[in-house]
């Protein structure tokens, strides 16, 4: 049985527990607020892009274009795994990870093995350690001073896996940001683009400076990716400190009805033990008389 | 002259967006600048110095990468990232151009070359436009 010194112990500890994730959920709200500031920041340059895109695209033989069309099968897929750089934010990085492995199944099932991964976030790559897979570049440790200029340099790396191994796509699986309380684990093709992702827009006949439509489309089309990325980091930033928030909160909870129930179980402890010197002391006055 | 409006995004903010009378950008092949009523065109911009007139005075940015559309009476600067003069740290860009000069100058096959003179064309930008503000 727990002596009253130990249940004690633990009362402060657990007291302690409460305080420090207490303190996290704090932490991870303010740096949901600023990822979100960011998230907002980042859309008129996205929509600005897109239907520049579109306007050149749509002068442009859209088929010809390499990142518009899907490679010839048999050189497997691509996949980007984001997860996040820090733990203790619920089963943000696991749900991902368990994604990651029936996605390997899946392709493997449509004969598009072998599936070979960027992975992004020390999450990511630590499992990946452990469970060895064909993978063609990591990043990690960024998320913390997240900025436009690493999701370009990630782009570009998967741009030319695109262009030169050949995958017939290049998939993502990342956390989407849906609201303060709720994430979207979210599997989706990068590459090629569709070209409905691009707003019809008016045809406009430009003067092209280099003169030549499709060189300018290509460095459009990089730079689209290089948003995207850059997007889809941001999203996974606010999606873990959302998911953090909340597993701080349930945390917190738990160790206020830890606490109480350990408070009782003190107070018990403390009762039986007077209760008992009481009877020992009695039990001495008759054995006396 | 006949304002228009120009406006200027990068991934982090928008950087400007309200009526201009002239804009002077660096096409990848040249600086070039822009009147109202310009023809559509669309030009790769290249690390370089912007500037813009409006109503009172003229404002430089340092701009590094993206694109310019011209269509009609709007002028859109689509960059990699751009700031004021006002806002340049002359002190990081010249740690900046330190760091990528080092770089080039140690000659390690590992670097990547073409990412580091990017880096010191930047750096040396924002630091001549540094000083000639002052």
């Amino acid at each position: 049985m727990a002596t009253l010194r130990d249940i004690k112990k633990r009362i402060r500890a657990v007291k302690n527990i409460e305080k420090i994730t207490r303190a996290m959920k704090m932490v991870a709200a303010a740096k949901l607020r600023k990822a979100q500031e960011r998230m907002m920041a980042a859309r008129p340059y996205a929509r600005h892009l897109r239907s520049v895109i579109a306007s050149v695209a749509a002068r442009v033989p859209a088929d010809v274009h390499p990142l518009l069309r899907p490679n010839p099968p048999g050189q497997g897929v691509s996949a980007l795994v984001v997860t996040a750089d820090r733990g203790l934010c619920g089963s943000f990085n696991a749900a991902i990870l368990r994604r990651t492995r029936r996605f390997i199944a899946e392709q493997e099932q449509d004969g598009q093995a072998p599936v070979r991964f960027y992975l992004a976030g020390r999450k990511a790559a630590a499992y990946f350690k452990a469970h060895p897979a064909d993978t063609f570049g990591t990043t990690q440790d960024f998320f913390r001073d997240l900025n436009f200029m690493h999701g370009a340099k990630v782009a570009e790396q998967l741009v030319t896996d695109y262009l030169t191994r050949r995958p017939s796509r290049l998939h993502v699986i990342y956390n989407e940001f849906k609201s303060a309380v709720a994430q979207k684990l979210v599997v989706e093709s990068l590459l090629p683009f569709s070209p409905e992702s691009f707003p019809a827009a008016e045809r406009s006949d430009y003067i092209y400076e280099p003169a030549d439509p499709s060189a300018v489309l290509t460095s459009l089309l990089k730079l689209h990716l290089e948003v995207q990325i850059y997007t889809i980091f941001l999203e996974s930033y606010a999606a873990e400190q959302a998911a953090r928030m909340t597993a701080m909160e349930n945390a917190a909870d738990n160790a206020v009805e830890l606490n109480a129930d350990l408070t009782l179980a003190y107070n018990r402890a403390r009762q039986a033990g007077i209760t008992k010197e009481i009877a020992e002391i009695v039990g001495g006055a008759e054995a006396l008389k | 002259m006949k304002p228009y409006t120009l406006r200027i995004v990068t991934p982090t903010r928008e950087v400007f967006n309200a009526d201009v009378e002239h804009v002077r950008l660096p096409g990848l092949q040249g600086y070039f600048g822009v009147w109202a009523s310009h023809a559509p065109f669309l030009a790769i911009l290249d690390v370089g110095a912007a500037e813009f007139r409006a109503g009172t005075g003229t404002r430089y940015l340092s701009l590094s990468g993206g694109y310019a559309e011209v269509l009609g009476n709007r002028v859109t600067v689509i960059a990699r990232s751009a700031e004021y003069v006002e806002e340049i740290d002359a002190k990081r860009a010249e740690s900046a151009r330190k760091r990528a000069a080092d770089r080039l100058m140690a000659h390690d096959p590992g670097t990547d070359l073409a990412r580091a003179q990017a880096a010191l064309r930047r750096s040396i930008l924002r630091l001549n436009l540094s000083r000639t503000a002052r």
